[in-house]
């Protein structure tokens, strides 16, 4: 992650991410993750974006639980749906996991559909 | 295929597979992306008020203080305001129970919970909260535009919060686990919380259960167990004399009579029901947490409901008692109140202060309802118990073949009315619901839940909830009323529930004035079914000037505990002994202590020390006959170490020692030992409703058999009393006797019988060594969360009390009980306390979810902070501060 294309595909991931998240569009890691794609020379595309969508997501999470008690909300889920209250790590986990991985995917798609090279995707 | 050509695809399809899979619900799960993003999802938590804060609607600032208990302090500069205010942060705390309060009273659960929870709608539907509420909207608007305003007030600040969190995304994970918005609030949905208070508190089965009763054990025995006056002493608040004769009031009755069963009018246009429930209304959901559905349809099923475990004014137990000045230590008079509901988190009560210029008052109120109901203004205090008098009344229909969809009413043959109303239903299609109503009421459906089946039958209710009742008025008079006067004149609108209320003044006046409705009929007893024909029906209310009421007695003191507040001499049928009034004993250890010289002068320590009694009063009366019993010389070894154990016990109900097990256990086995022989002759046995077995005989019929039992046991055996209540009608036997044999038994016999069956009762709960046994091993309090979700719940948890003690805790485990602790100091009502077992927040995470309730526990009270002004801050009370500002022109509200 070192190479400083990846840097871009981070920062543009990360940012449409965020921006995403802040407006209330949290589907906009699916195009940051496509946008993110399209920067040429990066070595490792799907860890680009999947980091980018990444830490927006968990920023976003850090700024919950900071501010809005968010942890509580989260096992208050877990009891409401019969599960251990632990598991309200997985509420915040899993879709962070999933949302990353989408986006990693379709970054590295991208840029393979545009010829580029980068790594394999996992 | 060239290997690109395969990665890209490949990794097409699993960015694709990756977003489907955050767009499908998984498992118990609704789908995770839009749920659990921490952009929108159900992440946030209704935050911390800020300094700031701008709300639609409000017409001019308002300042809110909060305690350290989150209770606020709302200070606004006009009424329309500080209701505003009031309903925002209602809903801000407590919008779960809002909406599922008013969807089971309007019958629409099935509509978020599935079709398990139709029976619960049908019965709501069928008994017509929504129906009433609706056609009171009018009603209010027409007759109290003070009131409506109120109202309307309050409800656009719930509209307010609602608007603000769905805005940014802060509606409680309840909402979104179930898939769906609450919708707009409405004037009506308030009237609707006010008509499931009047159910809990004023409709009633017990017609119906009587005549299960008198189909078993015949009309004869029926009406001896089940008598109209109760078979043993008890103190009538107001024991007369009554110089006036029953005349009912005619025209109040028909002032209140809403318009229905005439196709007409707000209760009964086609728009009122098709708007709400029609079959399009039902809102789109998706599959959701089965397992938080399943919890709450659970206890709609088993219950009357999620608010009350059961119907018929079964758990509408409280304490209210007001003190002059002359026997107090401040020279004013002292006001206490414990109202006795369900105990749930959140609780049915939201303590709040409201300020305006023309109002001043600190209490509790029923969320979705605006102003308070129980608490105090700067003048005077108030609180409420349950009169208990007979609300609901049924009568038989004659119908006939020859005349379909008729019934007979004064010789002729009446088409019912139908009312048709669609039940919105998840996850499938909107199921009809057909209501009749005949000029009585509604025709109820046989196999309702929570409600006896009597075949064959047509039987129409005539309910006084369904009456129009201006209780907003009557509070909005009593919140500015100065002197018993004005407190008066407030409750002559009070309507449904009937209820005590219980005041003191600053001028030191006290008084209880049982406020409300009391039916009166042509003829018969409003205790049984009645006929449908005509000459049976309500003919008037009994007039304001004739209900109960008693005002600054010559000795001191007032006070209610759900007994009959009247005597024998009282001119009209209000109600029977059993399944209403409560057996009395309660109100005797109230009384006894409020009597008793050495207890002068009462302070408000006293006054708490009487609230949190466990003292039994029926334990204290028949502990020297049990242990008489227990000590003669025919006693078997059993039996004496049962009267060893109760030997010193003084009759209080603690939870660290073992006489209150064995009492309890012995007490439920001596009902068992009597009765049980009877039920089993008439098969009563067999009907899961009436059947003796299982934990709460001795409070079954609001302890009616306890009150046969404390008289056959006390009173001599030549006197009448003994005579009305052990005597068995038709034969030479007593209830001691055995009827499946005909063997006479006496007494100590039976109580000899009953003391083995609780030491086994005790060894086999408890261990066998008696030094071990406590009764808080097998009586415990639970306090659970409305949404069923036993993480939520607070206990169980060891417990003090009984049934019949002032710290009311019955059934185990005791899941009702003291909802609300108040004292009035009237020498200086800043110095006034109050607890309940709660917290003003619904949100679990919330710190405030439950934060009252271990000072409730241990009988401790916090002090209620009752500034004139939102500058007074002495004493560093306030917690947090916010100024709510009116919305500028063209901005949404939220934090500026």
């Amino acid at each position: 992650m070192s190479y400083p294309k990846d840097g871009g595909g981070v920062l543009l991931s990360f940012v449409l991410a965020e921006v995403g998240l802040w407006v209330g569009w949290w589907w906009l890691f699916i195009v940051g993750g496509l946008a993110s794609g399209l920067i040429p020379h990066q070595r490792h595309p799907f860890w680009s974006a999947f980091v980018g969508t990444f830490l927006a997501w968990a920023v976003m999470f850090g700024v919950r639980l900071w501010k809005e008690s968010a942890w509580g909300q989260a096992t208050v889920t877990a009891h409401l749906a019969g599960l251990p209250g632990i598991s309200g790590a997985l509420f915040m986990l899993l879709p962070t996991w999933l949302a990353a991985v989408a986006a990693g995917l379709f970054c590295f798609a991208v840029m393979r559909w545009q010829g580029r090279k980068g790594q394999k995707p996992l | 295929m060239n290997r690109r050509t395969v990665q890209r695809l490949a990794a097409a399809v699993g960015g694709v597979v990756a977003v489907v899979l955050l767009l499908l619900p998984l498992g118990p799960l609704p789908a995770l992306g839009p749920t659990f993003n921490p952009g929108t999802g159900l992440f946030h938590a209704a935050p911390k008020l800020p300094g700031q804060l701008r709300i639609a609607g409000l017409q001019a600032p308002v300042q809110v203080n909060e305690d350290a208990y989150g209770v606020p302090h709302v200070f606004a500069q006009n009424e329309h305001d500080l209701f505003l205010a009031q309903g925002y942060l209602t809903a801000r705390n407590r919008m779960v129970q809002l909406d599922l309060m008013r969807r089971q009273g309007e019958g629409r659960l099935a509509e978020i919970l599935g079709e398990a929870a139709l029976p619960s709608d049908k019965l709501q539907l069928a008994l017509g909260l929504k129906r009433t509420a609706e056609a009171s909207v009018a009603r209010l608007r027409q007759e109290d535009p003070v009131g409506y305003a109120e109202v309307a007030a309050y409800t656009d600040g719930i509209n307010a919060w609602r608007s603000e969190a769905l805005r940014q995304h802060l509606l409680p994970p309840f909402f979104r686990l179930l898939g769906y918005q609450p919708q707009p609030w409405q004037v009506a949905d308030s009237l609707v919380i006010q008509g499931m208070m009047a159910e809990d508190l004023a409709f009633s089965s017990g017609p119906l259960e009587r005549a299960v009763l008198e189909n078993h054990l015949g009309q004869a025995k029926r009406a001896a167990l089940f008598p109209t006056l109760p078979v043993n002493p008890y103190l009538p608040y107001d024991p007369g004399p009554y110089p006036f004769s029953a005349q009912p009031d005619a025209a109040a009755l028909q002032a209140v009579q809403l318009d229905f069963g005439q196709q007409k009018g707000p209760g009964r246009s086609a728009d009122s029901g098709a708007v709400r429930n029609s079959p399009a209304a039902a809102v789109a959901t998706t599959p959701q947490a089965k397992a938080l559905q399943v919890a709450l349809v659970d206890q709609i099923t088993e219950g009357g409901g999620l608010f009350s475990g059961q119907f018929a004014q079964a758990l509408g137990n409280s304490n209210n008692w007001v003190v002059a000045g002359q026997l107090t230590d401040t020279g004013q008079p002292y006001l206490a109140g414990d109202p006795h509901l369900t105990l749930t988190l959140p609780s049915i009560w939201f303590e709040v202060q409201l300020d305006a210029p023309d109002l001043h008052v600190y209490g509790v109120s029923i969320p979705g309802t605006p102003g308070i109901i129980i608490g105090h203004n700067a003048n005077v205090a108030w609180s409420l118990t349950n009169v208990m008098n007979v609300q609901a009344c049924y009568y038989q229909e004659e119908t006939s073949a020859a005349h379909p969809d008729a019934y007979l009413h004064h010789g002729q043959w009446v088409a019912f009315d139908h009312d048709r109303e669609w039940i919105p239903v998840k996850g499938s299609a909107s199921v009809p619901f057909d209501v009749r109503w005949s000029v009585h009421g509604p025709v109820l459906p046989q196999g309702l839940p929570g409600l006896p089946v009597l075949p064959g039958k047509t039987l129409a209710m005539a309910y006084t909830g369904n009456l129009f009742s201006d209780d907003i008025g009557a509070l909005h008079g009593l919140m500015q009323a100065k002197d018993a006067a004005e407190i008066r004149a407030a409750l002559r609108h009070w309507g449904s529930p009937t209820q005590n209320f219980a005041y003191a003044t600053d001028h030191n006046e006290i008084g209880i004035l049982s406020a409300g409705y009391y039916p009166v009929l042509q003829s018969g007893d409003p205790n049984q079914l009645l006929d449908g024909r005509g000459g049976e029906d309500w003919v008037g209310l009994i007039s304001f000037d004739q209900v109960p009421q008693a005002q600054n007695p010559t000795g001191g003191f007032l006070f209610s505990a759900n007994q009959r507040e009247v005597d024998a001499n009282y001119p009209y049928n209000i109600g029977s002994s059993d399944n209403d009034f409560d057996a009395g004993y309660r109100a005797r250890t109230i009384h006894d202590f409020l009597a008793d010289p050495k207890n002068r002068p009462l302070t408000l320590q006293k006054m708490q020390a009487l609230q949190g009694s466990n003292a039994d009063a029926l334990a204290k009366e028949l502990l020297p006959i049990v242990r008489k019993v227990a000590a003669s010389a025919e006693a078997t070894p059993t039996q004496r170490q049962a009267g060893m154990l109760l030997a010193q016990w003084d009759g209080v109900m603690r939870q660290d020692q073992a006489a209150p097990a064995l009492w309890w256990r012995f007490l439920g086995a001596l009902v068992q030992e009597t009765f049980g022989p009877w039920w089993q002759q008439a098969g009563l046995d067999k009907v899961k409703r009436f059947s003796l077995e299982g934990e709460p005989q001795p409070t079954g019929w609001r302890g009616v058999l306890v009150e046969h039992l404390e008289t056959m046991l006390t009173a001599s055996s030549d006197s009448k009393a003994y005579h009305l209540a052990a005597d068995v009608p038709g034969t030479s036997l007593t209830w001691w006797d055995d009827p499946r044999t005909a063997t006479h038994r006496s007494a100590d016999q039976v109580i000899g019988v009953a003391l083995e069956d609780a030491m086994q009762q005790c060894r086999k709960q408890m261990g066998e060594d008696p030094a071990k046994w406590q009764w808080g091993q097998i009586h415990h309090r639970l306090v659970a969360s409305l949404t069923q979700t036993p993480a939520f719940d607070r206990g169980p948890v060891s417990a003090d009390g009984d049934a019949f003690t002032p710290n009311a805790a019955g059934n185990e485990p005791s899941t009702a009980g003291p909802s609300w602790r108040m004292i009035a100091d009237l020498s200086h009502l800043d110095r006034s306390v109050g607890i309940y077992p709660g917290g003003e927040s619904g949100d679990p995470a919330s710190p405030h979810y439950a934060d009252q309730l271990p000072l409730w526990q241990r009988y401790q009270y916090k002090r209620l902070y009752f500034p004139a002004r939102p500058q007074d801050a002495s004493g560093g009370w306030v917690s947090e501060s916010v100024r709510l500002l009116p919305q500028e022109s063209g901005r949404k509200g939220g934090a500026p």
